[in-house]
């Protein structure tokens, strides 16, 4: 089973991707869980996206990558016309998950979930969520760039900023885990955290620091742990115990 | 006399002191300029990243085309005068000569950036970093064509999130 490096929220902050890129070939997969690019910056939307695209190909070339869009990689309108990343989606390059993508390993299953910018693109969501939550595996792992609403890991340090449809979607699943970032800082504030649990399903958000190497967990699905590394402070987390092999 | 300032003849000219700003950085584009005499610096944020002097030389072309803010302030650091080039179609009329002078100008400076970062690429090759990617980024800038992007999200518009 998988041992995933997870970074969200790059923003096109090159060094991160470059330490990302250096990383890879240590994991079965690199999850980058939504915001590679930054609407704010100078550079134009369609030069980011070539440079990230580099990116995620030359992560694939060394290990699997599975990569979700964040409100700040929309580009288009799809056919609800609502907001989506079309550059991430559909992806046919060998060892890449997009949005709408599900990754099945050994006994895991990584579902791709894209920023839904509107009522019948949340829809379409809900709908995959529930397709791939058939035959599930041992893990069922989603990467949703907006983190459920009321838990610590979209604490913004006054209030909750978070996804309440994604809490109605792991009320009914409870998948394993759930990969997601959005709220920069919630594991850095008071009452804040990186990692939070609903029912029985865990949610990571490794949030965004500053420095040469972005804030990132380390997940590793078979040993049931995360350990979370920031420029503020790191954390370990036993998610599950070890499953006995070969039991009976 | 360069052909696009022969082709400026009879534009609305603006006259500049030392210090005057002919446009500033984030500010909606008003009008294209073309350098009659003087001499201008191009600031980003603090940082100086250009100065310009040379008669016929085209400043605020890249906002005027594409519709957008200045990516860059520019001011006087000496008396000048500028064509002013307010409204494009109107300037370019039937004259094909003052289209390709404009693409000859953009032709040139894309040509300049390209074959510079792609020889700090060759030079840099063991650096590392995104200097080793720097290649396949200017290829498929430079060869592929980007669809334009609409950027932002109707559902969290906030871009410090």
């Amino acid at each position: 089973m998988m041992k995933m490096l997870l970074v969200s929220d790059l923003h096109y902050a090159l060094p991160h991707f470059d330490w990302v890129l250096d990383r890879a070939s240590e994991f079965d997969a690199v999850v980058l869980a939504g915001d590679h690019l930054d609407v704010s910056s100078l550079v134009p939307l369609e030069s980011q996206i070539v440079a990230v695209r580099t990116y995620i190909r030359k992560i694939a070339e060394v290990t699997r990558v599975v990569v979700c869009s964040g409100n700040h990689d929309l580009t288009a309108r799809n056919g609800h016309d609502e907001k989506h990343a079309p550059w991430l989606e559909g992806i046919d390059h060998a060892g890449v998950f997009g949005d709408w993508q599900s990754l099945d390993t050994s006994g895991a299953r990584v579902s791709v979930c894209p920023w839904w910018d509107g009522p019948a693109t949340r829809d379409d969501v809900g709908r995959k969520l529930a397709d791939d939550g058939i035959g599930r595996p041992a893990r069922w792992v989603w990467i949703y760039h907006f983190p459920p609403d009321g838990v610590p890991v979209s604490w913004i340090g006054s209030r909750h900023v978070g996804d309440s449809d994604l809490n109605a979607w792991i009320d009914a699943h409870q998948p394993d885990l759930v990969l997601s970032g959005h709220i920069h800082d919630a594991p850095f504030r008071d009452d804040g955290s990186w990692i939070s649990k609903i029912g029985s399903s865990w949610v990571i958000n490794v949030g965004r620091s500053a420095g040469p190497i972005p804030a990132h967990a380390i997940i590793d699905l078979a040993g049931g742990t995360a350990t979370w590394w920031s420029a503020h402070g790191t954390d370990e987390q036993t998610l599950w115990p070890i499953r006995q092999q070969n039991q009976g | 006399m360069t052909p696009l300032l022969r082709a400026c003849r009879g534009l609305p000219k603006r006259e500049l002191a030392a210090g005057d700003v002919l446009m500033a950085e984030g500010q909606q584009m008003t009008a294209l300029f073309v350098v009659v005499s003087g001499s201008f610096v191009v600031t980003r944020g603090s940082s100086v990243v250009a100065s310009v002097e040379e008669p016929g030389a085209v400043l605020g072309e890249t906002a005027f085309l594409l519709g957008t803010a200045h990516r860059a302030t520019v001011t006087a650091t000496a008396p000048g005068v500028v064509h002013v080039v307010s409204d494009i179609e109107e300037f370019i009329g039937d004259d094909n000569e003052r289209v390709l002078e404009i693409a000859r100008i953009l032709a040139r400076r894309l040509d300049r950036l390209s074959t510079y970062l792609g020889d700090v690429r060759s030079q840099y090759s063991d650096a590392g970093g995104h200097l080793e990617l720097l290649d396949e980024v200017l290829a498929e800038l430079a060869f592929g064509q980007q669809p334009e992007a609409d950027p932002g999200s109707a559902r969290d518009p906030d871009p410090l999130y």
